[in-house]
């Protein structure tokens, strides 16, 4: 039953993902397809709770099969041109990329190898206990979002939460499985493929082979990749819909701006503090609206990734009776000593360092290293490729970066310790080095497509093939 | 902005650039180039997974009074890892326990995991097998079990206070009534000195949980002498239960 269950929701996502364009390979497919279809799913769950019909499997199977096949009647024309757009992969001996495929060879067995560690152990962090299975479980159970636990404030922190991540544990039990774990799995899967599809069209597979490599290892990240935490999966989210959202700012492409809204509106239907990532996403489209006067394509995305925030806040208002109180403390000003203390475990985190328990490169490795490392060639550059030149190279990612950055950080800054119950030494220690996630795809794209890793990309890639 | 930029050629090399042999032959360069990178990294890294193992035999030596050589040995051996601060271990390190400790020791650790759970029989049904795996991983489970199997569904518990079990460590948080629901479920919690937060329930309390001899005693409607209280139990608040009532 959880196979039909997982079958459903790719088809579903895969439906989705044609009505945008059929060009898409295997791998974007898989990695795509899950990240709509859960979202979708998600959605669903929504909207049977608003209407009163319970949860069932029985009732999921029929919202899923007739969404399903209207998405794929109302794109029939479409899909009739899907077989030659299709083409499959040429596997001679003097076409294969070897050195991806030794790379893909490693990270399948380290996949293989968290995915048992992941499957075998049930739910036992403490988040999502008291949060997130607790609800997806008794969502299941009860057949409804907002279950019985509200009416006793014991639904956990998360029940506030946007409702992606738990919906997608409900989806799950609801299909009769024991734990929610495979979810994390998939998750990964999607971060890792959606990760490595978009890299390759501007590295090249060896590239991007050896990026999704460090972004799959990077130590704290791979650890979440076996645990049942929100993290991982908003990463796979934020990642896709930022570096699509790139794509298209660069090589306007049409399928990633439809992509990039979709997924961006998922970021925010999964965690309410990734409105920092909006805010730089809507930042940029704003930026290219003042270049291009595109305001129809600039108000849909704006109107994409904004709504779900809306219509959760309204949820939590109307249905919930849960008003989020204010977690900041923003009359604070310039507070030299918390300033210091938060910018202390930034820096450790960025630069490898240690900071109270946290040791910055036991974490996060070289992740950011990489990415300072390669801002720092490209400044350093300047002389020879010119201010404006300098300027210009991946100037999207760098904004959007610094001004998430900038955002996420003045959130642990303003944030009240009495509302949160913690020192704000433990909220760094946890909450933000979680947080930190998010911001990995983007820093490891821009670290490997800057202009100086390019050009040597192009080196390595000039000698293993040979041309010339 | 929309300004399209200087990317790699993604195209597959064409088989009439280079012959086969010279393909594969550039090809292995670039693979071995990137295993024997990898491969310095892991080397530089492998005494730090060793670190734990070599702490917990120098101890041993040294409460047994044991080799003394071995111990001097191990001694040196520890302060040369530790004194390893340079920037690239630092960096690396992770990579190695993420790899190696976390990834793939697991493959190893599941596995005689799941021989042990098949020899207790833990694996007979999926509720078994929960329930065994909870109890490896939460150290008060057995209390949660203790609640399910003596309460009814409707039952309103009241939790400890916050600083029992201090001893159990990561997984303790009997108090948290967030963290028991999950367990107990649909049964209701209320933790003891945090009624305020659960007013409406504060009032509908039927069990008292008992946990190391803590407990909210005062909500119980009938006196257990201090020499007659159990250590672990859930008691009812109306009345006493058979054995401590005999």
């Amino acid at each position: 039953m959880l196979t039909t269950g997982i079958i459903l929701c790719y088809l579903l996502g895969l439906s989705l993902l044609w009505l945008i364009s059929r060009k898409f390979t295997v791998l974007e497919m898989v990695g795509y397809s899950f990240l709509l279809g859960i979202g979708a799913e998600s959605v669903f769950l929504f909207l049977l709770d608003i209407v009163g019909v319970r949860y069932s499997a029985g009732v999921l199977i029929g919202v899923n099969i007739g969404a399903i096949a209207a998405l794929l009647a109302a794109n029939y024309k479409n899909l009739l041109q899907l077989k030659t757009d299709f083409p499959l992969p040429d596997f001679s001996l003097g076409k294969i990329n070897y050195a991806a495929l030794f790379l893909f060879a490693i990270m399948a067995y380290l996949f293989y190898a968290i995915t048992v560690k992941n499957l075998f152990w049930i739910p036992t962090e403490h988040d999502s206990i008291s949060s997130f299975d607790k609800l997806g479980r008794i969502m299941a159970l009860e057949g409804k979002l907002r279950i019985s636990l509200f009416d006793y404030n014991l639904e956990g922190a998360g029940g506030i939460y946007p409702p992606l991540y738990h919906s997608s544990f409900a989806y799950v039990y609801i299909f009769g499985a024991e734990s929610p774990k495979i979810i994390t799995t998939l998750f990964f899967l999607s971060l890792l493929t959606t990760f490595y599809s978009l890299l390759k069209n501007y590295a090249g597979s060896t590239a991007a082979a050896l990026f999704t490599f460090i972004l799959m290892v990077t130590p704290e990240l791979f650890s979440h990749a076996a645990l049942s935490l929100g993290n991982l999966p908003t990463t796979a989210y934020v990642g896709a819909a930022s570096l699509l959202l790139f794509t298209w700012l660069e090589k306007r492409d049409e399928k990633a701006f439809w992509l990039s809204a979709a997924l961006m509106a998922c970021v925010i239907w999964i965690r309410s503090d990734t409105i920092v990532f909006i805010a730089a996403a809507l930042l940029l489209m704003a930026l290219d609206f003042w270049f291009t006067k595109d305001w129809k394509k600039t108000l849909i995305y704006g109107a994409f990734a904004v709504s779900p925030f809306v219509i959760w806040n309204l949820y939590m208002k109307l249905k919930l009776h849960a008003v989020q109180g204010n977690k900041f403390d923003l009359g604070m000003g310039y507070n030299s000593e918390r300033f210091d203390l938060v910018w202390g475990y930034v820096k450790a985190f960025l630069l490898g360092g240690q900071k109270g328990n946290v040791d910055g490169g036991q974490l996060y490795g070289l992740v950011f290293i990489l990415f300072l490392l390669a801002l720092f060639i490209n400044v350093a550059m300047m002389y020879k490729n010119g201010w404006k030149e300098t300027l210009k190279d991946k100037l999207n990612v760098l904004v959007f970066f610094f001004v998430s950055f900038a955002l996420y950080f003045l959130v642990f800054y303003l944030i009240d310790v009495k509302v949160q119950r913690a020192p704000i030494s433990s909220l760094m220690e946890s909450s933000f080095k979680r947080g930190l996630f998010f911001f990995i795809p983007v820093v490891l794209f821009y670290a490997a497509t800057n202009r100086s890793s390019l050009w040597l990309f192009e080196k390595i890639e000039r000698f293993r093939t040979g041309k010339e | 902005m929309a300004k399209q930029q200087k990317t790699v050629s993604a195209k597959k090399p064409s088989s009439t650039g280079v012959s086969l042999p010279e393909y594969l032959g550039r090809n292995a360069v670039v693979v071995i180039a990137i295993a024997f990178i990898l491969f310095l990294i892991d080397k530089k890294n492998e005494k730090q997974s060793q670190l734990q193992d070599m702490y917990q035999e120098f101890q041993q030596l040294r409460q047994s009074g044991g080799n003394q050589q071995r111990m001097e040995e191990l001694y040196r051996e520890i302060n040369e890892i530790q004194s390893d601060t340079s920037f690239l271990t630092r960096t690396t390190r992770g990579y190695h326990w993420a790899i190696h400790d976390m990834a793939l020791g697991s493959l190893k650790s599941i596995e005689d995991l799941r021989e042990q759970l098949h020899l207790r029989g833990a694996d007979s049904t999926a509720q078994s097998l929960r329930d065994a795996k909870l109890g490896m991983k939460v150290g008060v489970y057995p209390y949660m079990k203790m609640i399910e199997a003596n309460t009814p569904k409707d039952a309103v518990i009241l939790l400890p206070p916050a600083d029992t079990l201090a001893e159990y460590g990561k997984w303790n948080f009997i108090y948290d009534t967030d963290w028991v629901e999950y367990f107990i479920y649909p049964r209701l919690c209320v933790s003891t000195g945090r009624e305020a937060e659960h007013p409406d329930l504060a009032k509908r309390i039927t069990h008292v949980l008992v946990v190391d001899g803590f407990a909210g005693w005062n909500y119980l409607k009938y006196d257990i002498p201090l020499e007659q209280r159990p250590k672990d139990a859930i008691l009812p608040v109306d009345k006493p239960p058979v054995a401590i009532n005999q």
